[in-house]
């Protein structure tokens, strides 16, 4: 051990002891935990090259500081295996960013959950789904990688259920949410490097998001009405512009290996795709609310009457915002649209 | 069918003596920071109150309704708002000086949802630290989130004015039930600013 561990640790005779204590200290997400020993927490760090203190972020509204210690330790406890430690490091640091807003992605009532989206070398080398069930059960990497980011959420920045986290119904999505872009299924340019990284390096995308809606469209006749099936349905559930973030606002949208294949065959890029969805998603709507119905505007300035042809469905600044990724199993004619809560998607290498 | 096990099933998960790290952050941070509350003001007779709004429900005309009862009521010669720029985030540090710089007591609104209730109330603890008397209005339904803000604060027993149900957290009320709210509201608030802040 070459890194000296500043966290506290207890004694034990047993692992139900310990799953005993774990549970009563407010530890777990209900599920078992792996104990997180020093000598393996030390063996992590040595592995990042990083010191027990370093400070991966900060949640700056609960005074708190979360330490790369912090992070092996959540890591180990929701059964990592040291070599996903530096994908968990930077969905942390996505995370923790400012434009990541913890404290209100957390806290919420609408129990938003943390998406790891990864891309590069690191999908393969620590055998991350992307393909077939890349959003559920069946890959120790995937479920533990997302499960290590909640814990750390729960645990180092202390929302725990009840207390500082106000889920109302909370969602399955939080216990784990983690995939892969399929970059080796589409001739689609990688998210990662639409967003200015190298085809060679790893990155996660950090994105929370409230609630998803699949599209379900066996063989479409054409890109075009296929594309606007999706717009309809995407708008049926409205982004509004929020002045922290900017024109950081996005919308992430999975498309399956059947809708990519017609759209690739057509010579649709990413970059078309982004192009045809985003005028048409942000496109002013006509919809009329009831008489008297009002709402803060958008730019915070007062109030006024909600519908109109100032009225944004999805108010986001730009086509890069439309974030697509190519992802899931052949057979179910799927393509996921994955609504955010109030943060960016934060891009961070591994 | 019945199984009968040879020998207790936890033992099969006995295994030697081991330590485990814990994984939370422990409170401390807060403790450089806190000056607990701020001295009550003799009167508000004069002063200058800032209102932070995250613009939540109807947070603005609450803050409307408040500030000129505040202004004709209790001799407040000014009363400013500050917009925070989301939800659940601080104010701007430009707001932030401009709060500090001019304001004698603050009012924080509007604690309608989990993360806004929170951040609702640590402005005003913010604001406490800074030695300005402040005070948080929340929804009864979130005011759990509140209490959690103010334990990892340090100021455990830091008072929350509440509003209840049948007002929703997160809706925007009728112009009748926000005259009614900033009415009932109104004596909470001006006995957590002045005096010995205790409230009746």
């Amino acid at each position: 051990m070459t890194t000296s561990l500043k966290q506290p640790s207890r004694t034990f005779n047993t692992y139900d002891a310990f799953l005993d204590d774990a549970q009563k200290s407010g530890w777990s997400d209900g599920l078992p935990l792996v104990p997180a020993t020093p000598w393996r927490v030390a063996e992590c760090l040595d592995l990042m090259g990083l010191e027990a203190r370093e400070v991966v972020g900060a949640v700056p509204s609960r005074d708190l500081e979360v330490t790369a210690e912090h992070v092996a330790i959540n890591a180990l406890m929701a059964g990592c295996r040291p070599e996903y430690l530096p994908v968990v490091l930077s969905a942390v640091r996505g995370h923790l960013d400012p434009l990541g807003n913890s404290h209100c992605t957390t806290a919420t009532l609408t129990g938003a959950s943390q998406l790891v989206v990864v891309n590069g070398p690191a999908r393969t080398e620590l055998g991350i789904q992307c393909g077939e069930r890349a959003f559920g059960p069946g890959s120790r990497a995937n479920a533990t990688i997302g499960r290590a980011v909640r814990l750390v959420i729960r645990n180092a920045c202390q929302n725990i259920p009840g207390d500082a986290d106000r889920a109302a119904f909370s969602s399955a999505n939080r216990y784990s949410f983690c995939f892969g872009e399929d970059e080796e299924s589409t001739t689609w340019t990688p998210l990662h490097v639409q967003r200015g990284f190298a085809p060679h390096t790893s990155t996660t995308t950090l994105y929370s998001m409230t609630d998803m809606f699949a599209l379900h469209r066996a063989a479409p006749s054409a890109p075009e009405s296929f594309l606007d099936e999706l717009v309809h349905l995407a708008r049926c559930r409205p982004i509004t512009r929020d002045a922290f973030l900017g024109d950081t606002r996005a919308v992430l949208i999975v498309v399956g290996p059947e809708h990519r294949e017609m759209l690739e065959a057509a010579g649709w890029s990413k970059a078309d795709l982004q192009a045809y969805l985003f005028p048409r998603l942000a496109a002013p709507h006509t919809r009329v609310s009831a008489p008297g119905a009002r709402g803060e505007s958008a730019d915070g300035q007062g109030l006024h009457a909600l519908g109109g042809p100032e009225e944004s469905c999805f108010e986001l600044t730009k086509p890069e915002n439309v974030l697509i990724v190519a992802a899931g199993g052949a057979g179910s004619n799927l393509t996921w649209i994955l609504y955010p809560h109030i943060a960016a998607a934060v891009t961070y290498p591994v | 069918m019945t199984v009968t096990l040879e020998s207790p099933a936890r033992s099969a998960f006995s295994i030697d003596v081991f330590q485990a790290l814990d994984p939370s952050t422990r409170r401390s941070a807060s403790a450089n920071q806190c000056g607990g509350e701020a001295v009550g003001l003799p009167s508000l007779n004069g002063k200058t109150v800032a209102f932070i709004s995250n613009g939540m429900g109807s947070a603005t005309l609450l803050h409307k309704a408040l500030a000129s009862r505040l202004r004709d009521r209790f001799g407040v010669a000014e009363t400013f708002l500050v917009r925070k720029s989301s939800v659940s985030v601080p104010p701007s540090p430009d707001d932030w000086e401009k709060i500090k710089d001019t304001a004698d007591a603050g009012v924080t609104l509007f604690g309608g949802c989990g993360s806004c209730s929170s951040r609702t109330t640590r402005d005003a603890i913010e604001m406490e630290w800074a030695g300005i008397p402040a005070v948080a209005i929340v929804h009864a339904a979130l005011a759990g989130s509140g209490h959690a803000m103010r334990r990892m604060s340090r100021m455990d027993d830091y008072p929350l004015l509440e509003v209840g149900y049948p007002l929703a957290p997160t809706a925007v009320w009728p112009d009748e039930d926000i005259e009614a709210t900033a009415d009932a509201l109104l004596p909470q608030i001006v006995a957590r600013l002045v005096g010995s802040r205790v409230l009746s």
